[in-house]
């Protein structure tokens, strides 16, 4: 029986910002356990990226974790300060960022900036041990080891992404967070290095946060899928369920949005309005307004995140049984 | 409200395309174009005011131009009421009844210059010239740098060059030096200073920062948008790039000021302007007769260089306020 | 429209960008941005550009509309009954040429001035078309906000670009291409950077007012799916060159060209169930400059033959029922 190895607990999260405090982590609870793929879903504002921020602690400064609880292996990140936490952060878990240039400091070579992350995180690290690590790590995302010491510039994109994931797998993580490591690839070099992360992932038994908005490559990466939207998570459940037997109105609309290559080309459903202004979110339910199935009872009362059966939780006082 | 931005309505899309039901007809009738616009840019100015204001430099800035706006308002009224002009005049006033330069007193309340004249006066009276040679630059700056900047980065080739290079030149020749040495073939007063110095700092850097800002507006989509519905050069130039290079070239022309208030005084501590009465004529009546380095008759040279500091620092403040308006990255979140 | 003549006819058409040209020395670097590329499109029959980053296909929509000029190559539109060659365009023939073509840009965050409303934005092409008089501008534009689903006009319409969300943005952007009635609208990945849940809205709508306004579309995107709901024929562009035309249906479901079956087996399924086996395929899509004469696709090609090196690309050929393959193997 796999262990648990990540425990978010009731989890919120706000940025104070001029025009009052937005809750982007609204009350999110889930697990993950050893060797697990859990991927997050959800669209732009929906608040998986600031989820993946309160994991690792790396707020800004108008931000807060306002309750819950984060306990990795047993600890709680929340109260820890900066200091405490540092020793967590990338040994135990790390995070390959959006937009592949944002993570690599251009006037660094590549393999300079990996021994950094080394010496600093599990240091003393002596220097040809450093060189020979990152080597392995090169081979290990599918790159050539000869081009180690190039600068940033002087890789294409899908090589640079694929540094800034060796760059996580530096420490040997127990949890590798990645947010949409692919959105700025080609489908073809995206392809591969999802294949890439697969089989990293089967080989070093870790477990993997994957962030994403395009439904398909979720499909493809997760064992079990999360749902957001507006700041919560409206449901959670295996890969398969949620594909195949979605509860909530929002992942079903969700899937109908997609049109895809293959299968039969059936007309697309559209979801009505635009989703939310965290600053003023609609009362009860978050998707009421846009939902098919709203009732009086979803304008004024916020449905629980609970077990519908069999590990299979949804936030919705309506859940959509009947579907293929 | 009309700025209402909540998205709990769903927006409705329409299932059959009908035309515009007779009601929005009458209701768009009743809206005149020039007065909706007049209404927007009111909103967008109350809006530029409150974001200025948060910044208590801005205030500070204003406040102080707003001070010495009142002190040159003030001069005329005075003179003509309370000041008997014999006395008070800037220029021909003369108090016989104390030993010249005197210190402040009740009666000049900023003491006398060496040659009997109120201070204070001469303070006031200066303060309307300095402003009117700062505006009179700051436009001409303005005009200029927009014009030569937004052509430049439009047409591209050698029209660009030539005007970078001239950019160049411009910067490259230091301004007070070429002021002296025109001082020497021509007669220099206020006006022509002014004109000069909106010339130069015209073509010089402020032309070559708003040409890289009109880069950048220049390959927006909205631009190839613009020339795809068909629009001619012109209407690109004036609709478009210009519109948005007027931020930044109001954030220069404060700087223009800046320097112009200095640049005056500078000559005419020099004895090179040919004006009557000016900030920078005060101090050169110091120095030329000989109370310069006097610590005792204080009053002579800090009303003067306290003004032109404290008016050269306002007009940086307030542009320094106006850039994080301009510049939203500089905003606190 | 009932004529069957094409209403854009692109023959051979060439875009070369120099690299390394100086000040008197002529260049002798091109990056082959589009070359070569022939196509036609029905009327009413809507086409979609489908590449990856590099393939050229923003640059032909480009092209198409002039906002570049091309090296060589033409380009035909059937205008009035006659057949005009845009490429040879000037001065007011282009402001003329440009009532009937229109582009919609990919970033609806930057395709709107920020300092005009979204009137000004609209009524844009009537002002400098000279078309119509302050009132019926106004009344046109708010037609066609209507129509794009931002109701009730009167209070979209002097809002500006920041005051509204992406997906509307989009749609001001849309009413802005329509409001002088092109026949052709040029779609430049207009959804890619919208929210999914608004995507599908967005492109239904398109494809609605594609019926009822009687606009063919040229889409551009890189997405296969989007590209299968928007459009009757697909082309599949690779380092400037197209390497597969067709139907829709038959291009997707009977890929012959290597490139467009690599394409379709790496593109992601959203079905846990499904078990996908993509096409290995080695190396990167990297900027094609100076070419040398031989198949475009030679060095990442699995079926790559020593007939694929010793001839210049091939040509496309007719493989049956308007499916044309560019291919020495297929």
């Amino acid at each position: 029986m796999p262990e648990t190895i990540l425990q978010v607990e009731n989890l919120t999260m706000h940025y104070i910002t001029r025009a009052g405090a937005v809750t982007a982590v609204d009350d999110v609870s889930f697990t993950l356990t050893e060797g697990e793929s859990l991927g997050l879903v959800g669209e732009s504002g929906c608040g998986k990226t600031s989820v993946a921020n309160s994991l690792m602690k790396l707020l800004p400064d108008n931000a807060r974790i306002k309750s819950g609880r984060i306990l990795f292996k047993g600890v709680d990140f929340v109260p820890l300060n900066e200091a405490q936490m540092r020793p967590y952060r990338w040994r135990n878990i790390a995070m390959v960022f959006q937009a592949a240039m944002n993570a690599l400091n251009p006037v660094y070579r590549v393999s300079d900036q990996i021994i950094e992350a080394l010496e600093t995180h599990l240091s003393p690290y002596p220097f040809d041990q450093a060189r020979q690590r990152v080597a392995e790590l090169f081979v290990m995302v599918g790159l050539d080891p000869r081009l180690m010491d190039q600068y940033p510039h002087e890789y294409s994109g899908g090589m640079r992404q694929r540094a800034v994931i060796a760059l996580a797998l530096a420490c040997n993580p127990d949890i590798i967070i990645a947010d949409e490591p692919t959105t700025a690839l080609d489908v073809i070099v995206q392809d591969t290095l999802l294949r890439q992360l697969q089989t990293l992932q089967a080989r070093i038994g870790m477990s993997m946060i994957y962030i994403s908005h395009d439904i398909a490559v979720i499909a493809e990466m997760s064992d079990r899928i999360g749902v957001m939207y507006a700041g919560k998570l409206v449901e959670l459940a295996s890969a398969e369920e949620i594909f195949h037997q979605p509860l909530h109105p929002y992942t079903i609309a969700l899937m109908s949005a997609f049109p895809s290559v293959t299968g039969p080309r059936r007309a697309l459903q559209t979801l009505p309005g635009e989703p939310p202004d965290l600053l003023d979110p609609p009362t009860g339910c978050r998707f009421h307004p846009r939902c098919l199935f709203a009732s009086d009872r979803c304008r004024e009362q916020t449905p629980r995140f609970q077990d519908y059966g069999g590990g299979h939780y949804v936030a919705c006082w309506h859940p959509q049984e009947k579907r293929v | 409200m009309t700025t209402d931005k909540r998205q709990n309505v769903p927006a409705v899309i329409p299932h059959d395309l009908t035309a515009l039901d007779p009601q929005e007809r009458t209701r768009l009738r009743s809206q005149a174009l020039w007065r909706v616009r007049l209404r927007l840019m009111g909103q967008s100015l109350r809006a530029n005011w409150r974001l200025f204001t948060e910044n208590p430099i801005g205030l500070i800035g204003v406040s102080i131009i707003v001070f010495y706006g009142c002190l040159a308002l003030a001069h005329p009224l005075l003179m003509g009421r309370v000041w008997p002009p014999s006395i008070y005049h800037p220029v021909t006033g003369f108090n016989p009844a104390l030993a010249h330069p005197s210190p402040p007193s009740a009666q000049h309340w900023l003491g006398t210059d060496p040659f009997g004249r109120d201070i204070l006066s001469q303070l006031m009276y200066s303060t309307a010239s300095e402003f009117i040679l700062g505006m009179i630059a700051a436009l001409l700056t303005v005009t200029i740098g927009t014009a030569v900047g937004a052509v430049a980065a439009y047409y591209g080739g050698w029209v660009d060059t030539l005007l970078m290079r001239l950019a160049d030149l411009v910067i490259t020749l230091p301004s007070l030096v070429l002021l002296i040495v025109l001082s020497g073939i021509f007669e220099l007063n206020l006006p022509r200073l002014a004109i000069i110095i909106g010339i130069l700092s015209g073509f010089g850097g402020t032309t070559i920062i708003i040409k890289s800002q009109a880069l950048t507006i220049k390959v927006r989509a909205y631009v190839e948008a613009a020339r795809v519905a068909g629009g001619s050069h012109w209407h690109i130039i004036l609709r478009h790039i210009i519109p948005n290079l007027l931020p930044l070239t109001f954030l220069y022309m404060m700087f223009t000021v800046t320097d112009a208030i200095f640049a005056e005084a500078v000559l005419s501590y020099f004895g090179l302007l040919n004006v009557r009465m000016s900030w920078g004529m005060m101090i050169y009546t110091t120095q030329s007769s000989g109370y310069l380095l006097n610590m005792e008759t204080w009053w002579l040279i800090v009303p003067p260089g306290l003004s032109i500091t404290l008016l050269c620092a306002a007009f940086y403040l307030v542009g320094r306020a106006m850039d994080e308006v301009i510049n939203p990255r500089l905003r606190k979140r | 429209m009932t004529s069957t003549e094409p209403l854009v006819r692109v023959e051979s058409l060439r875009k070369l960008f120099p690299l390394n040209q100086g000040l008197l020395r002529p260049a002798t670097s091109f990056i082959h941005a589009v070359d070569g590329v022939s196509f036609a499109i029905a009327p009413g029959k809507s086409l979609a550009l489908v590449g990856e980053s590099g393939s050229g296909k923003t640059t032909t929509g480009k092209l198409l509309v002039r906002l570049l000029d091309p090296t060589s190559g033409q380009v035909f539109m059937r205008l009035k009954d006659t057949d005009v060659d845009v490429t040879a365009l000037k001065g007011s023939g282009v402001r003329e040429f440009r009532r009937h073509v229109q582009m919609i840009f990919q970033d609806p965050y930057e395709s709107l001035n920020p300092r005009r409303t979204v009137y000004d934005t609209v009524a844009e092409p009537l002002h400098v078309q000279g078309i119509g008089n302050v009132l019926h501008r106004q009344e046109r534009v708010a037609e066609l906000l209507a129509l794009v689903g931002l109701t009730p006009p009167s209070t979209f319409m002097f809002r500006f670009p920041h005051e509204l969300s992406g997906g509307q943005r989009q749609r001001v952007a849309i009413a802005r291409t329509l409001v002088i009635n092109p026949a052709l609208v040029i779609a430049d990945e207009p959804t890619s950077m919208l929210d999914v849940s608004i995507r599908a809205s967005v492109m239904q709508l398109m494809q609605r007012l594609a019926e009822h306004l009687h606009v063919t579309y040229l889409y551009i995107t890189h997405d296969l799916a989007v590209a299968r709901y928007m459009s009757d024929r697909l082309a599949v562009m690779y380092l400037g060159k197209i390497v597969e035309m067709g139907d829709t249906e038959e291009v997707l479901h009977h890929p012959q060209h290597p490139y467009t079956q690599a394409l379709l087996s790496a593109v992601p399924v959203p079905d846990p169930r499904w078990k996908r086996t993509p096409i290995e395929i080695k190396g990167g899509v990297s900027k094609p400059v100076n070419p040398l004469p031989r198949c475009r696709f030679y060095e990442r090609c699995p079926l790559a033959a020593q007939i694929c090196t010793d001839n210049d690309h091939p040509s496309l050929e007719d493989k049956g029922a308007g499916h044309y393959v560019a291919c020495y193997r297929a």
